[in-house]
């Protein structure tokens, strides 16, 4: 607990310097973002005051072991889908997925 | 199982969400200065309740399915516990923004039956929170109604505008959300709209607040995952542009174009019984109708008549903020909102 506190007083005096270095934080973002682009990470627009539990938007960039997984989780999509037309390829595909729960 | 995405009609829990924002008031107890909609006390009008049954109606046929409410202040909407009653019915999912002060009531208490979800504003700590709303004491009282909830075992969340004196809050908001059993902590950057523009001018949210509040957002978010929900109204540059399907209805390989409800999942009713698209704010030029007067077809005739115009301005608002390499973070609700009412072609 106390390991935590000290990381987010440090995570915020670092976000905090008067003269921020801006490409450190537009650096950091990019590495969140590229986080997101490669892997089955979660990501969603919510519109101002629409309040929205439910709804998770997956987009990614899965390995080739992902149908073993898939296998396993698939009934929990309530939508899948491939790009760009459907067509998978043996890895390295994109899609996007729902899971409502 | 996977669906196809043409459902007509279908229950939330089946189909993407699709969503109606209602405004049945403008009317609300706190005049707060960050409200996008202006609302206040001195705001009367209401929607008309017969109106409006029979329009959720055709619009649950065309594939809306999530009821969003918000004001004003819901819960000072007269017919509220009819219009929940009846959506929910319908197969409607409910949800409802409040400020909370207003849950403790036996009627209001009452209606939390009707509700999936309920999302309370916060806007930080006691002092800040007691500011933004112009009414000390208004934390003491959102956080009854909170107990309200949590009495009821009412799924809730928080929702918090973020501003440039807020994101060093966001770490205790965090804390403060999951220790009241909040299921979601949605945090959506100040737009200058509405009431914002006349009275937190010096709040305008620049870059690098933008970047911090999606730092911090992402670090909430892996903190609480599997406990609460975290959700930052903020796309980066990056992500948009690999997947321009998550905010381009058109661009959704499997949408049926000539439905309104794939391609603009969210339209706004306002406490006048305008239909708008997209969101609260969106150019009037572009509304879809009213509630007042429609037919069986205003769906059909409005894509008929401007899908191509939107879908064009959908794909020029995105080259704009592809081509802006100074704005990493995006709050596409802001930006596709301001490009609607004054668009910009995109160089080529």
């Amino acid at each position: 607990m106390e390991h935590i506190k000290e990381f987010e007083a440090g995570l915020l005096k670092k976000l905090d310097v008067k003269d921020i270095d801006k490409t450190v934080v537009r650096n950091i973002s990019k590495e969140i973002v590229n986080l997101k682009k490669n892997g089955l990470l979660i990501d969603q627009v919510f519109v101002k005051g629409i309040p929205r539990l439910d709804r998770y938007i997956i987009n990614g960039i899965v390995d080739p072991e992902f149908w073993s997984k898939f296998n396993n989780v698939g009934g929990i999509f309530s939508r899948f889908e491939v790009f760009p037309y459907g067509v998978i390829a043996h890895q390295g595909f994109k899609f996007t997925a729902e899971i409502e729960r | 199982m996977m669906n196809a995405c043409s459902e007509k009609g279908s229950p939330a829990y089946a189909a993407p969400f699709r969503t109606i924002q209602l405004h049945p008031t403008r009317r609300c107890n706190l005049c707060c200065k960050h409200c996008y909609s202006s609302s206040s006390p001195l705001l009367k009008e209401q929607l008309n309740l017969e109106a409006l049954k029979a329009f959720l109606v055709y619009a649950y046929d065309q594939g809306f399915n999530n009821i969003s409410l918000s004001g004003g202040e819901p819960l000072l909407y007269k017919d509220l516990e009819a219009l929940l009653q009846f959506t929910k019915k319908l197969g409607y999912n409910n949800t409802m923004a409040t400020n909370g002060m207003l849950l403790g009531s036996d009627r209001n208490q009452a209606l939390l039956q009707y509700l999936d979800l309920v999302a309370v504003s916060v806007d930080g700590p006691p002092v800040l929170h007691d500011y933004i709303r112009g009414q000390k004491g208004a934390f003491e009282k959102m956080q009854k109604g909170v107990h309200v909830l949590q009495q009821h075992n009412k799924p809730f969340g928080f929702i918090h505008t973020v501003t440039p004196d807020s994101w060093k809050e966001l770490i205790w908001l965090g804390t403060f959300a999951a220790d009241e059993g909040a299921r979601l902590l949605q945090l959506h950057p100040l737009e200058m709209f509405g009431r914002a523009r006349q009275e937190l001018p010096q709040w305008t949210n620049d870059d690098l607040h933008l970047h911090r509040t999606y730092i911090l957002a992402n670090y909430l978010s892996s903190k609480y995952r599997g406990r609460m929900v975290v959700q930052a109204d903020l796309l980066h540059r990056d992500y948009l542009e690999s997947f321009p399907q998550i905010v381009n209805g058109f661009a959704r390989s499997c949408s049926d174009q000539h439905r309104l409800a794939h391609v603009i999942d969210t339209i706004v009713i306002d406490e006048k019984g305008i239909i708008t698209p997209f969101a609260y704010g969106f150019d009037p030029q572009l509304s879809i109708g009213t509630i007042n007067n429609f037919d069986e077809t205003l769906f059909d005739r409005y894509l008929a008549q401007h899908a191509t115009r939107i879908e064009r301005m959908l794909e020029d608002a995105l080259s704009g903020v592809y081509n802006n390499k100074e704005q990493d973070i995006i709050n596409w609700n802001e930006v596709w909102v301001y490009h609607s009412r004054h668009p910009v072609k995109a160089s080529a």
